[in-house]
């Protein structure tokens, strides 16, 4: 009975805790995700030629990384894809890598 | 004297004669000190927990040479007068070799016979062939002067050394230096693995029970294997796996194990990536294991800073002897959190740190002495608390099992085996179960969250196992 006592009493502690950092959590995504200004961005000119993508590249993969770019020049300076081409096989991709290095090196 | 005969007086007054004695059980420091170097061999060359196995290790070396008396308690003590003593006290003519302590002892009027007035026109008690000082009151009351001489010897280096375990001193203060070393942003991003790190702590409640059955044996008492709850408590807190923690709590209940279960709990904290993964791999399927969890969300400082002001709170109020523990910790991680004491939390996690390891250590291996050792209660307690350390491990990855069914199948079981403290080493075990299964996913951070809760849920359990028994 003592065990089952002393167990409950750890968990019981423990889920308190839980409870209390996911409220904490809560409020803090909460903040995160408040409304801001959306800018409605003017193009100033058109794109002057399409890309060049490699074969193999679906038009969604294309779609992204157009948006992706899309995003980044946002409401200032404006960037222009010219080729897209997948990345060599074998090799970690560059964020990816710099993701593992930053989770693991201080261990 | 000849040569032979100073020679043979330096060898009988020397550690070797008392070593090389097997009658009176020499034999038993030819074997601690056996394991003390099989110890360091692991420390040194397999690099087993090296930063505390070493210091235990050579301080289990140090306290068995015998002679050395590295451990030797210090002495205070009241010794009595001898007659002659006694007669030289009463004439003032007492040659002072340490100090004196006096004791009035009030007489009866039945003594009033005994009293007499010397040459010197001292009153004087006979009793026997004593003879006492005797003062007279305002009211005429005889009392006797009873001296004492004050004798004192010097204990050993280690003895005082020893004294801050004794008191619980350094295991809350490595726990400072643990607080200035975590990164709780883990655990805060998925608050979820608190009850990891509470689960994996069913290991300490099964073994306390199991050592406390051990006694139900009918032959339990011929092999003096009678565990009391207080012992049974301090071998159980071993599946906790933190060192600082079972070393605080064995000091508390049962510090003539101090020795065993320290060797015994870092021993398996150095060999978590072997005991672990058999069990992980048992309890969980290929698919299980082959999880990815999304992405940490990240943890703002604010979050950080009142992280451990909130634990502290919530944990001391509910167990007040868990403070100790609980406190440092959180002191220690609130110095790295806030960012403005970097001196402090520098400190903290590097000079004072290292300076508590160093006597921690040694003094824990000092305890290790071959009388309270080599105890068949001793491979008990090494075979408990591998138990402990199975059943903590079982008991966060059933956990995991849990919540990867409530969750749909996004939580790895995997993580669940971190909470058993052992940090980082049990974090890294999950996440290199988890790669041989899936090479692109990494569980390392997710794993971080069980494992910091885990030692959160060790304190907790030792503050309550110290409120129980006590």
């Amino acid at each position: 009975m003592t065990v089952l006592i002393g167990f409950c009493v750890v968990f019981a502690a423990l889920l308190l805790l839980t409870v209390i950092f996911w409220a904490f959590g809560a409020v803090a995504r909460g903040k995160e995700k408040e409304p801001t200004p959306q800018i409605v961005p003017t193009p100033t000119h058109a794109p002057k030629a399409a890309p060049v993508v490699e074969d193999g590249i679906s038009d969604e993969v294309v779609a992204v990384i157009a948006a992706a770019v899309a995003a980044m020049s946002d409401g200032g300076k404006q960037y222009t894809v010219r080729r897209i081409a997948s990345a060599r096989t074998g090799v970690r991709p560059a964020w990816a890598a710099a993701g593992i290095a930053e989770n693991t090196q201080p261990f | 004297m000849n040569f032979w005969e100073a020679f043979a007086q330096i060898w009988e007054e020397s550690g070797f004669a008392r070593l090389f004695n097997f009658e009176n059980g020499g034999w038993k420091n030819l074997i601690m000190i056996g394991i003390a170097c099989v110890l360091m061999f692991l420390a040194i060359k397999k690099q087993y927990e090296p930063l505390l196995l070493l210091p235990i290790a050579f301080g289990m070396l140090l306290v068995n040479l015998p002679l050395g008396g590295v451990m030797d308690p210090q002495q205070n003590s009241l010794v009595e007068f001898t007659d002659a003593e006694l007669a030289a006290y009463v004439d003032g003519t007492y040659e002072q070799n340490y100090p004196v302590s006096v004791n009035y002892v009030t007489l009866s009027n039945e003594y009033e016979a005994y009293i007499y007035t010397n040459e010197n026109g001292v009153e004087v008690l006979k009793l026997d062939t004593k003879l006492y000082k005797v003062e007279r009151e305002a009211d005429g009351t005889a009392r006797a002067i009873v001296p004492y001489w004050e004798h004192f010897e010097q204990g050993g280096l280690l003895w005082y050394l020893y004294q801050g375990v004794k008191f619980g001193i350094y295991p809350p203060l490595i726990f400072l230096g643990i607080g200035c070393m975590t990164d709780f942003g883990p655990l805060l991003s998925n608050p979820k693995s608190f009850l990891l790190g509470a689960a994996a702590q069913l290991g300490i409640f099964i073994t306390f029970l199991g050592a406390r059955l051990l006694g139900l044996l009918p032959f339990a008492e011929d092999f003096n294997i009678l565990f009391t709850a207080q012992e049974a408590a301090s071998i159980a807190i071993i599946g906790g796996a933190d060192g600082p923690t079972a070393i605080f709590l064995t000091s508390k209940l049962a510090p003539h194990l101090l020795g065993a279960i320290a060797v015994a709990a870092y021993s398996y904290m150095a060999l978590v990536p072997i005991i672990q993964p058999p069990i992980m791999k048992a309890l969980t399927t290929k698919k299980e294991r082959s999880v990815v969890m999304t992405q940490l969300r990240t943890v703002s400082k604010t979050e950080k800073i009142l992280f451990p002001i909130f634990v502290t709170i919530i944990c001391v109020l509910l167990l007040p002897s868990a403070a100790p523990l609980i406190g440092m910790l959180m002191l220690g991680n609130l110095f790295r959190e806030s960012g403005v004491v970097e001196r402090l939390t520098k400190t903290a996690q590097n000079e004072l740190m290292n300076i508590v390891t160093i006597v921690l250590g040694v003094t824990v291996g000092a305890t290790a002495n071959a009388h309270t050792f080599l105890q068949p209660k001793t491979l008990l307690i090494i075979c408990l608390g591998l138990i402990a350390f199975c059943m903590g491990t079982a008991g966060g990855v059933l956990f995991g099992k849990l919540m990867y069914v409530f969750t749909g199948g996004k939580v790895n079981p995997l993580i669940g085996s971190a909470g058993v403290s052992a940090v980082p080493m049990a974090a890294r075990v999950a996440q290199k179960v988890g790669q041989s299964e899936n090479p692109s996913n990494f569980l390392l951070m997710h794993a971080m969250g069980p494992n910091v809760a885990g030692v959160i849920g060790s304190a907790v359990a030792a503050g309550v196992l110290l409120t129980l028994f006590g």
